[in-house]
């Protein structure tokens, strides 16, 4: 017998023996055989892709908790620094008021002080060419006022020489016998 | 007896660290003036300014000043370096003696001493405009400034708080992104 009768011979179609399919139907346990033949409803059918296991479910709803989390907190985050720059712009707005009005006052302060430095700087030169303008009177009425005083000193040198003449004269008198008087 | 005349150094020294440090904050809150309550002149004046920067708000405008691309941030954030406060109060009037001469008083009260000098006083009777400068001085270093400025319609006290550099505050005007606020175009902004 060559190879391929043998073969032919191993793989022929054997039938069962009787109460074969009975006896493994009975094996079977009716759940698997319930679950099996039963076909799924069309809301089970629905819900299948979502049935999971729980720690799948619990996983999942970490995961959905961080993200919400992380989201949230972005959010806020950006809110925050919003708030922020909000508060920072209008700081910077009072600040520049502030150093304006500050600026300005110091300015007003400098001006007059600058004014009033220039006011006096003119008020000397007026002074001065004030004084050119009336040296001429200054002059004649100092030249005036000694001509008055030198005119005293000679009257007083004059009446001082006339006593002086008088005094001579009582003392030669003195010498022949007579009083001396001095008068005023 | 050796290791107690070091802890009592050590001790010694601590002190008086702790007391230069206690220092520099203790002068500059001296710059800082209790400016009276002069909400009563609010409901007269037609125009007020009312700015009060602690440093924090200082810090946060200086943290906008940084963002500034024209340039003139980083000069105005480098003359803020170093403050600790800047209040400003001005009211300006339709009409004349709308607030009275306590008002200026109690402020002038306060800078009548204390590490104060007056840098500069003016007293225009022909226009009117009374501007008196007072700085609080440390060293060779201004660390405060207080400005009265009373004219006939118009009421003005600054107070800043810190280092200041004077000749950069007088050049503040009109440059760096700042207006020059001129006599009868002042553009104020009526804070509620």
């Amino acid at each position: 017998m060559n190879i391929d009768d043998e073969l032919k011979l191993a793989l022929k179609r054997v039938e069962p023996p009787s109460g074969f399919a009975e006896r493994l139907m009975l094996n079977i346990p009716a759940t698997t055989l319930s679950r099996e033949t039963e076909r799924p409803s069309f809301w089970m059918r629905l819900i299948l892709p979502f049935k999971m296991h729980s720690v799948r479910w619990a996983a999942a709803g970490v995961v959905v908790f961080l993200a919400a989390g992380g989201l949230m907190l972005r959010f806020s985050e950006q809110r925050r620094e919003a708030i922020e720059t909000e508060a920072a712009e209008a700081a910077k707005e009072q600040l520049l008021l502030a150093l304006g009005v500050a600026s300005e006052k110091m300015n007003v302060a400098q001006r007059k002080v600058t004014e009033i430095g220039s006011q006096g700087k003119e008020s000397e030169s007026r002074g001065e060419t004030d004084q050119n303008r009336r040296a001429p009177r200054i002059r004649k009425r100092q030249t005036s006022q000694g001509n008055r005083a030198a005119s005293d000193l000679f009257a007083a040198l004059h009446v001082a020489a006339e006593r002086i003449e008088r005094i001579q004269a009582h003392l030669n008198d003195q010498r022949s016998g007579d009083a001396i008087y001095i008068d005023n | 007896m050796k290791r107690i005349r070091e802890g009592l150094l050590k001790g010694i020294g601590l002190l008086i660290f702790c007391l230069a440090m206690a220092e520099a904050p203790a002068m500059a809150q001296a710059a800082k003036l209790q400016l009276p309550n002069l909400d009563h002149l609010r409901d007269k004046a037609t125009e007020v300014v009312d700015v009060s920067l602690d440093g924090a708000l200082l810090r946060l405008a200086s943290k906008a000043l940084s963002s500034d691309t024209s340039g003139n941030g980083a000069k105005i954030q480098e003359m803020i370096q170093g403050l600790q406060g800047v209040y400003v109060k001005s009211y300006e009037f339709d009409k004349e003696g709308q607030y009275s001469k306590e008002d200026v008083e109690a402020i002038r009260a306060q800078v009548m001493g204390g590490g104060w000098q007056r840098v500069v006083g003016v007293l225009s009777k022909h226009d009117g405009d009374n501007v008196e400068v007072y700085a609080m001085n440390e060293g060779n270093q201004v660390t405060g400034l207080a400005i009265i400025a009373a004219d006939p319609k118009e009421l003005t006290i600054v107070n800043i708080v810190g280092p200041v550099d004077l000749e950069k505050l007088v050049e503040l005007g009109g440059k760096l992104g700042i207006p020059r606020l001129e006599k009868g175009k002042e553009k104020k902004s009526k804070k509620e």
